[in-house]
């Protein structure tokens, strides 16, 4: 069979999505993107667009570290355009404690983060608004990015190579047939009827609605919704990512964006995927306590307050926050006894290139063909590209 | 304490049918509800035939612009008003996609080609470091162009005021980018009605622009 004839369905048109339907397309294959709302109306549009350099998870989890930071590298470079790069500090506040620093600068070595010591002059002197209580601090290569318009660099480039994208289309049933996954039916919300569409190999990279997606086919996904609340200021107080040197918590990491700042994210264990609700307690403690870094920040006019709930993986019952951010390529044939299907959870919105890969690595070989992945280095066409084909070109650099 | 609801009259239609108001009574107010989080309820509770778009949440991808009693504006900052009914449509001067979703590939139809998004000339430092990088204030959510009263044979502000944007940007490509906005339909066609202006959500004041724009073709004429 030809590669273009394989007839591959991707459902979910968040970050992991729209880098799955690129590399596939790299790859050879035509894939079908479904959307149930518009692109990226799931967790990653909500995301507050920090480029993780991995410096934040060094102590806690190596691994996720090393991911994002080789990631965060890759996509400095394939989509440049759409990424404020300008940054990050890791501060020290009151209660700073040195066996946590010993523990991040060790981490940041050995993940090969590069990190410099900045005194309180030094601090201010790069973001003057910063607390004087702040002792010292570290220079790390965060960034920030727009969570809308960096997974539309995929879908532009997915699109004009080849890949078909459909929003408001949503998938209701999946047809096996003999443990094997032969088609979905669709509707199609804006022509209002419902297709039938056969599949060789159904991705699901739905997100927190993942267990869900596989349910329709009798098959399980074990997720944790862990949600958080980003408050947006009316102001851009801080040019850089600012963070605090201390293990993960809410209202930690200020980030900014156009003439915004961002301050994110608490972390509440849901026991549904689809939950709006923005508690004001939830509020005055993310202010509260970026006012600790950045005083008076919570006197700038409030912009928005907002959910978005992380797909974790597994983990029932634990705390969100010591959940790994790592992601999770499932192989329906290995667990349930189905072919033909494969899902991928858990990661960060830093990591869905690296999503991508390990799970068309996955779809290849159960394929049977051994294409390599070329995402790491082909460099994204502009995101306005999507919507129009005289814009799908590659942005010239700076 | 009961709770307080508010009726919402949402313009409903597709290509090849006529649009119809349909009525969602009992949506639930809270403090901080928005227009797009109602959006939300009447999608997953009411009916989940809803069609919108909406990504970020926060007033940075643009996708939410929608009319809300007449005025454009963007759902997701924009507070649900306690006096019902509301009433909700799809911006005008973009084609309808379904119910509440445009069509933007009418809205880059004639931005200017490859132009940058990422610009380091918003926070000017007096020292001679370079100035941090930032993206464009400019979501490209649509509202200028609706706001707009000049309809038909006319570029629009969005795209007159990305013009500019590419000339601070990329001065080299000034020749360039003034050929292309020169004549009725580009910068002259603008009548000051300054609409766009005041409605944008984003501080771009695209009319600023457009002035910026026809000057600089007056000293090149």
């Amino acid at each position: 069979m030809k590669l273009h004839d394989v007839r591959i369905i991707v459902v979910g048109g968040g970050g992991s999505g729209a880098a799955i339907s690129h590399d596939l397309v790299l790859r050879g294959f035509r894939p079908l993107l479904i959307e149930r709302g518009s692109l990226t109306c799931g967790t990653t549009g909500r995301h507050h667009g920090l480029l993780h350099s991995g410096a934040r998870y060094v102590v806690q989890d190596s691994e996720v570290a090393r991911e994002c930071w080789e990631e965060a590298r890759i996509l400095r470079n394939i989509c440049s355009e759409v990424i404020e790069d300008n940054g990050g500090l890791h501060v020290a506040l009151e209660d700073w404690q040195a066996e946590y620093e010993k523990n991040f600068v060790e981490g940041c070595n050995q993940c090969g983060i590069p990190i410099r010591r900045l005194n309180q002059r030094e601090l201010l002197a790069r973001e003057p608004r910063l607390s004087p209580q702040i002792s010292h601090g570290y220079l790390i290569p965060d960034a920030s990015f727009d969570a809308y318009r960096l997974p539309l660099q995929f879908l532009a480039t997915a699109q004009h190579n080849g890949a078909t994208i459909r929003q408001f289309c949503q998938l209701i049933h999946i047809e096996t047939h003999a443990n094997q996954v032969v088609g979905v039916r669709v509707r199609d919300l804006v022509a209002q009827e419902e297709q039938e569409l056969p599949c060789d190999m159904l991705i699901n990279a739905t997100g927190v609605w993942g267990g869900e997606i596989a349910a329709l086919a009798a098959a399980q996904v074990a997720i944790t919704w862990d949600s958080g609340v980003m408050v947006a200021i009316q102001k851009r107080l801080a040019n850089m990512v600012i963070s605090r040197l201390a293990p993960p918590g809410s209202g930690d990491i200020i980030v900014p964006q156009r003439l915004l700042n961002i301050i994110g994210t608490t972390s509440r264990i849901q026991s549904q995927p689809d939950v709006q609700q923005v508690d004001p307690d939830e509020v005055a403690q993310l202010l509260a306590n970026a006012n600790r870094m950045i005083p008076r920040f919570s006197e700038e006019k409030l912009l928005a307050a907002w959910r978005a709930t992380r797909p974790l993986v597994g983990g029932k019952g634990k705390d969100g926050r010591v959940l790994s951010r790592k992601m999770q390529c499932i192989d329906h044939a290995e667990q349930d006894s189905l072919q033909g299907m494969v899902s991928i959870i858990g990661g960060k919105a830093t990591t869905s290139r690296a999503m991508a890969e390990i799970t068309c690595n996955m779809v290849c070989h159960k394929l049977g063909y051994n294409i390599p992945c070329r995402t790491a280095t082909e460099k994204l066409l502009h995101f306005r590209g999507f919507w129009h084909p005289r814009h799908a070109v590659q942005p010239e650099a700076a | 304490m009961s709770q307080q609801h508010i009726t919402i009259r949402i313009l409903r239609g597709r290509v090849g049918h006529p649009a119809q108001y349909h009525e969602y009574p009992k949506v639930p107010i809270s403090p901080s509800a928005t227009i797009l989080s109602a959006l939300e309820y009447i999608r997953s509770h009411l009916d989940n035939s809803l069609i919108f778009q909406r990504s970020c949440w926060h007033g940075s991808c643009g996708t939410c612009a929608l009319v809300s009693n007449g005025i454009a504006t963007l759902a997701c900052l924009e507070p649900l008003p306690s006096s019902t009914p509301l009433t909700l449509a799809p911006l005008a001067a973009l084609p309808l996609w379904a119910d509440l979703a445009t069509q933007r590939r009418a809205l880059y139809a004639n931005f200017p080609l490859n132009a940058r998004y990422l610009t380091t000339h918003r926070h000017p430092k007096k020292s001679g470091d370079q100035s941090p990088q930032q993206l464009e204030n400019c979501i490209e959510c649509g509202i200028c162009e609706h706001a707009c009263p000049i309809r038909g044979g006319f570029m629009g502000p969005a795209a007159l005021s990305a013009h500019y944007r590419e000339i601070i940007n990329r001065p080299e490509r000034e020749k360039e980018i003034l050929e292309a906005v020169k004549g009725s339909s580009g910068a002259s066609g603008c009548q000051r009605h300054l609409h766009c202006s005041r409605h944008c959500p984003a501080s771009v004041y695209p009319s600023g622009d457009i002035l910026k724009l026809q000057r600089k073709l007056n000293e090149s004429s």
